[in-house]
């Protein structure tokens, strides 16, 4: 009660750095909402069909045909990286999702029952760190076969300890607050605290840490289709491009391999810039 | 005052809040000589914090300041680098209130008293370390070699406080600023940190800024009080003085809207409105809007500090004024010489049918980390009838908050039984019906307004949301019940569609209470509700739970360390040390004729004006116990 709580916005503060850490954020968005919006009308947007072959113009350079250059089979580069958005961001959107779902839910469970029930949650989370996500995604494309799907479940499965044990931490010192207490105590059922006041209240963080895993598995899922066994040809995937220009890399042309890296690199930038920006957002609101 | 030590002169800070540079501190002038102690006394937003810490240069980025801050003759504002850190080291030391945020929890007290004499003078260690325990002595600390190798969590939230004055202590500064250093501590605490620094600043010829909510208790260790309101000074005069003649209206309702040993029931003298920063504040006189002497004349310009009778006051009044009197004091003695009707002398059978609570040797263990168990409250039993009031005191550590959790189902007693209106409570409550009848037969309202509200919820949602739980009611008819429920609590002016962060502490604090009445219970634990909440949003507070109680016949069990609330708003008391019950009954009567020595040294140890900190006893020497 002593004096007025001070926060010096966050403006003032980074002016000092030169940098403005605040646009970065924004820098990020930006980047991710073109590249989604771009993916999602990449029919109307792509200048041609991504899967015309014309061998006549293979692995050409950027040209007015065709802006980004041709692959090994002619195939208009630029086309090919619109259509391979949607796959390169429908993947970790899954894992995201999945193992935020599964993840969540432990984490609250554990939090809120305590216990026994924590202490149980807790060692399957260990046992869950002891697989690599990389592997468990081959796994799963070695008994289901290659392609989206099998992957994308290993890797949900493989992220789910992590979101759970940091939410549940994060949840543990939300329930200690005395609101929590304050509405057991007006006789509000456990499950309802959990969801209408608990989760919302866990939302800032549990967006950050969605935003940081989306990066992480966008770039374990172009592993894995970097080794064939995600996405398979002819459908065009950012991971799958940077594989199959390797041929050409070595025949001296790029282009391929080089654009879909680029394109990785930039959009996971983007997802971990923004990660990054909320992980301050929401630790500020917890430290209040 | 013989040599001037520090001369403040027309000092503004700005602080950069919401991104755009507030005023908190306005063309403030004080002046501290040499040994002198100067208490300086106001609310939350008054900028009394912000003024300590300009003095010894820790104002937070972004601050802008103007005006000039004089320690023996040099700016200190302009003060940077090496200058600054010699300045801080040898001239000026602060206490926080917070001893525990202030420590740091890896290291040993031995590394926090001697790092700063190895570094800064250059000490050896083991001189470093004779210092210390010399200090520590000072501080009345029976076994300092033992407490010098222990951790802070190892220590009581009142040993650290120690702790933390002795170290300061050891830089020999020539200034000490204490801010709020004992709002966190119990009375009985309070009243040993009081008397350790006012012995210290004699023995060390310091002079000492003390910064309080307090009048009492800047009057018990200090030379002159100066009252802040909004950023300035209202009132400078000598403490015991300004205690009984305050010239300022602001002093004088401060003073008169304590609750306090001789007030039971009736309505405090309530300052209306709340406190507010130096920017909120409106032109001409601050303190006008909430200034029952107020007229259009205060509203031109901000009054000057000026010589009135022997005081520095800030009021164009103050000459026609004269000194205030404290005349809120005569209705007190009439309510106290006929109090309600005393709690405890119920006869059996109309105890049986009005019994709305009956506690029946109520125990609660907890384990120890360390093996073993300990039992916070041990063999506890009473009873609270319809409408009346029961107040559980006593220090942190006695349990009184583990009965108010176990009352509420938070927590299970292990042995021992609570009925509350018919229904045994010890045991867990299965099923919807049975949790939302005993959540709707009892309510609580928690002890910090801005933790026990979900920060997303608006206003009219949490109570929106109780109502749905308790009633069977269409939209509009909670609606309706909203709009009523925030004009019981006086916020129907605020949209519902506040959420917590937009009001102050008060407001939050009355829409916890709000909450509690959404259910219409028969009983509202109120836990330590007031004691977060500055001195005129209490009164306020205070006398809306009396309104509250006479309007529905809710009754109360008041949790709280404050003997003057308890005094005021309750009929029954329970002393409690240690999970055990020291005294029981009639609050009157144990205010006023108190028969065991514990609850004898509480009361003794009480802020009132005048008072002095009673002389330690062995009683408050041991260890708290650990805290649930």
């Amino acid at each position: 009660m002593s004096a007025l709580e001070v926060v010096p916005s966050a403006a003032p503060r980074s002016r000092r750095r030169g940098i403005p850490r605040v646009s970065l954020g924004y820098v990020g968005i930006a980047v991710i909402l073109i590249i989604t919006v771009v993916a999602i009308f990449a029919p109307l947007i792509s200048p041609q069909d991504p899967n015309a072959i014309n061998l006549l113009a293979a692995k050409q350079g950027p040209s007015s045909a065709h802006l980004l250059g041709t692959d090994a089979s002619g195939r208009d580069l630029l086309s090919r990286l619109i259509w391979g958005a949607r796959t390169s961001l429908l993947g970790p959107l899954l894992v995201v999702v999945g193992g935020t779902l599964l993840g969540v839910t432990v984490a609250l469970v554990a939090a809120w029952r305590g216990g026994i029930v924590d202490a149980i949650l807790g060692r399957c989370i260990d046992i869950g760190f002891a697989f690599p996500g990389l592997l468990l995604a081959i796994i799963a494309s070695a008994f289901f076969g290659a392609g989206l799907v099998a992957p994308t479940i290993g890797l949900a499965i493989a992220y789910t300890p992590y979101i759970a044990r940091l939410t549940r931490s994060v949840a543990i010192r939300e329930r200690r607050l005395p609101y929590i207490s304050a509405l057991v105590t007006q006789g509000m059922s456990s499950f309802a605290i959990c969801i209408k006041h608990l989760l919302p209240n866990l939302a800032p963080f549990i967006l950050m840490q969605a935003t940081l895993t989306f990066g992480f598995s966008m770039i374990d899922l172009a592993s894995v289709s970097f080794l064939g066994l995600g996405v398979q040809p002819p459908t065009s995937d950012w991971g799958l491009m940077v594989s199959t220009g390797e041929q050409s890399l070595l025949q001296g042309s790029a282009w391929e391999s080089l654009f879909a890296g680029l394109m990785l690199v930039i959009t996971v930038g983007a997802f971990s810039t923004v990660g990054h920006w909320l992980e301050g957002i929401s630790e500020r609101r917890l430290s209040r | 005052m013989s040599d001037e030590l520090l001369r403040i002169e027309d000092l503004s800070i700005d602080l950069p809040i919401g991104g755009e540079p507030r005023t908190v501190v306005s063309e403030l002038s004080l002046a501290i000589g040499a040994g002198e102690a100067v208490g300086m006394v106001g609310e939350s937003g008054s900028g009394k914090s912000m003024t300590a810490k300009a003095i010894i240069g820790l104002l937070p980025r972004g601050a802008r300041t103007s005006g000039k801050i004089l320690f023996d003759g040099t700016d200190v504002l302009g003060l940077r680098g090496a200058e600054l850190r010699r300045y801080r080291a040898q001239s000026v030391a602060m206490v926080f209130q917070d001893p525990r945020a202030a420590i740091n929890p890896v290291r040993t007290i031995d590394d926090f008293m001697t790092e700063a004499l190895r570094d800064v003078r250059g000490m050896a260690a083991p001189a470093a370390r004779a210092k210390a325990v010399e200090l520590l002595t000072e501080v009345s600390i029976g076994d300092p070699e033992r407490v010098l190798t222990n951790y802070p969590h190892e220590l009581s939230g009142g040993m650290l406080q120690r702790v933390m004055i002795a170290a300061m202590v050891a830089q020999e500064p020539r200034l000490l600023l204490a801010d709020e250093p004992t709002t966190a501590l119990d009375v009985t605490t309070q009243a040993e940190v009081i008397t350790i620094l006012a012995r210290l600043r004699e023995q060390h010829g310091m002079a000492l800024l003390f910064i309080t909510h307090d009048l009492d208790l800047a009057g018990a260790i200090c030379d002159r009080t100066a009252v802040m309101y909004a950023g300035g000074i209202v009132e400078e005069q000598g403490s015991a003085e300004i205690n009984e003649h305050p010239r300022h209206p602001y002093s004088a309702a401060l003073l008169r809207c304590r609750p306090s040993l001789s007030q039971q029931g009736g309505r405090l003298a309530a300052i209306e409105g709340q406190p507010v920063a130096a920017f909120e504040a409106p032109a001409g006189c601050r303190f006008a809007p909430r200034c029952e002497y107020a007229q259009d004349a205060c509203r031109v310009a901000v009054p000057a500090l000026r010589p009135v009778g022997g005081a520095m006051v800030a009021c164009i009044r103050a000459e026609e004024l004269g000194p205030l009197t404290l005349l809120d004091d005569t209705p007190v003695a009439i309510n106290h010489a006929t109090p309600r009707q005393p709690a405890e002398e119920t006869t059996p059978e109309s105890a049986a049918t009005q019994a709305l609570v009956t506690v029946t040797d109520l125990r609660k263990e907890f384990a120890l980390r360390g093996g073993g168990r300990f039992a916070a409250v041990e063999g506890l039993s009473f009873t609270v009838k319809a409408g009346g009031s029961l107040a559980i005191v006593g220090e942190s550590g006695a349990g009184k908050s583990t009965v108010a959790r176990m009352l509420m189902g938070l927590e299970r007693p292990t042995n021992g039984t609570i009925m509350a209106m018919g229904e045994d409570r010890s045991g867990p409550a299965h099923g919807r019906a049975t949790r939302l009848r005993r959540a709707s037969q009892i309510q609580m309202v928690f002890q910090d307004p801005y933790l026990s509200l979900d920060p997303r919820q608006r206003v009219g949602e949490v109570l929106d949301e109780s109502l749905r739980l308790h009633k069977r009611m269409t939209r509009d008819e909670r609606r309706t019940r909203v709009a009523e429920l925030l004009e019981v609590i006086g916020m129907s002016a605020r949209p519902a569609a506040s959420v917590p962060a937009q009001l102050s502490g008060g407001q939050r604090q009355r829409v916890a209470i709000a909450r509690a009445l959404a259910a219409e219970p028969r009983l509202i634990i109120l836990d330590e509700a007031v004691s977060a909440l500055d001195v005129s949003m209490q009164a306020q507070i205070l006398n809306l739970l009396t309104d509250i109680r006479e309007r529905t016949g809710v009754a109360y069990i008041l949790i709280s360390h404050d003997l003057g609330v308890v005094n005021y708003l309750t009929e029954a008391i329970i002393v409690m040390r240690r999970g055990e019950v020291v005294e029981a009954g009639d609050t009157g009567t144990i205010v006023t004729a108190p028969t065991e020595p514990y609850t004898q040294r509480l009361l003794a140890c009480v802020p009132r004006p005048g008072w002095t900190p009673p002389a330690r006893q062995p009683l408050a020497l041991s260890p708290t116990a650990p805290s649930a």
